[in-house]
């Protein structure tokens, strides 16, 4: 085929009535389908928090094996935080120790634990991202009595945690570990998101007792 | 927006190096300037920015306050030199946030408009081409098949 018949064919095809529709059809469909594949899809918002053990597994939480501690014993945590919000966020960790009774934070009225958190973690964290904390603490002082065991003294990832007076008649203990939010609207952490369907929060408790007998 | 964001993070570094025994006021200015900075992230996020570069100083500055806090002075040397430190990586960060947001506001919408104006309609009309060339050329070959066709009478 000589280059004049291509010209040729190629201007009678550019000038046809049905090649413009055809063209117009595809160009309008073509726009609309970029305009939206460019626009951000919507996702279900979610953090999560999770706590491991020493092997950074859902086993081996405490150094014996028994749930059972003693003063001085070194347990190794891994907590595991995951931004799914699909925006950096600004998350702190609040740690909290509760005896059996009193009240823990609750996913259906999403109230967190009225007690004061003893250790807190910061981090700003980035979309589709993990925040790996390692998490070392050990009892450092108790006060064992006939009817009641009271931890007073505590040491996490090196801070030591003085003036604590947790009471249990059962010897049963738990670390609260609550995930909480940098609201930019109230100006202050929250302990709850907005998941673009309901509100939500995420925590986890491990429940520990110390040793009667020295 | 961002000026008055800007101001007041200097001017909360200014008060945090002014004052040296009210702790309150340098804890507030900490807060504060924490806020904007992580504001200010988020703000260049959401315009398409790479934010992973200021997250990690930021998070460097959180750590610096929880140093400070435990009094563990090997990146500083003391209480208040964490904290104004900490207090100085915020204000640039909110800086470098800002400009890198209005680097990428801009890179963003003219890639948006070099995809939909250049890229879309270019594609569109090769497509139309070829497509209705291939048209027109299976219509003929078939035209032709047709015209060379031979009628033959059955025979029973």
């Amino acid at each position: 085929m000589s280059l004049a018949k291509l010209i040729s064919q190629c201007s009678q095809v550019l000038a046809s009535r049905a090649f413009l529709l055809f063209f117009a059809s595809l160009l309008m469909i073509s726009i609309s389908i970029a305009y939206v594949a460019s626009e951000p899809r919507p996702q279900e918002r979610f953090l999560s928090i999770s706590t491991l053990g020493s092997k950074m597994m859902l086993k081996d939480y405490y150094p014996t094996g028994s749930s059972t501690i003693d003063v001085g014993d070194n347990v190794n945590w891994y907590l595991n935080v995951y931004n799914r919000m699909g925006q950096v966020e600004y998350l702190s960790v609040r740690i909290k120790l509760l005896n059996s009774t009193q009240a823990a934070p609750e996913s259906d009225t999403l109230y967190q634990s009225p007690e004061g958190y003893i250790f807190e973690l910061k981090q700003i964290l980035q979309n589709n991202s993990t925040w790996a904390v390692p998490l070392t603490w050990s009892i450092k002082d108790v006060d064992k009595e006939q009817d009641h065991i009271a931890i007073k003294s505590l040491e996490i990832n090196g801070m030591v945690v003085d003036d604590l007076n947790i009471r249990s008649t059962s010897g049963g203990f738990r670390m609260i570990i609550e995930l909480w939010r940098y609201d930019a609207n109230s100006g202050d952490f929250a302990f709850d998101w907005d998941s673009n369907t309901d509100k939500r929060n995420t925590w986890n408790q491990v429940w520990f007792k110390i040793k009667q007998n020295r | 927006m961002y000026n008055i964001e800007l101001l007041i993070s200097i001017v909360l570094l200014l008060t945090a190096y002014n004052t040296d025994s009210n702790i309150d006021k340098e804890s507030t200015s900490i807060t504060t300037s924490a806020e904007i900075a992580f504001k200010s992230i988020n703000q260049a996020q959401l315009a398409g920015a790479d934010v992973s570069d200021l997250v990690k100083r930021f998070n460097t500055a959180l750590d610096l306050i929880d140093r400070s806090e435990k009094s563990m002075f090997d990146s500083c040397s003391s209480n208040k030199d964490c904290n104004d430190k900490a207090i100085t990586m915020f204000v640039e960060i909110t800086n470098d946030a800002h400009f890198l947001k209005e680097q990428v506001k801009d890179l963003a919408s003219f890639q948006k408009l070099v995809n939909l104006g250049i890229y879309t309609p270019l594609s569109a009309f090769v497509t139309s081409v070829a497509g209705y060339w291939s048209f027109k050329a299976w219509k003929s070959h078939n035209a032709r098949r047709f015209l060379e066709m031979e009628i033959k009478v059955k025979e029973k």
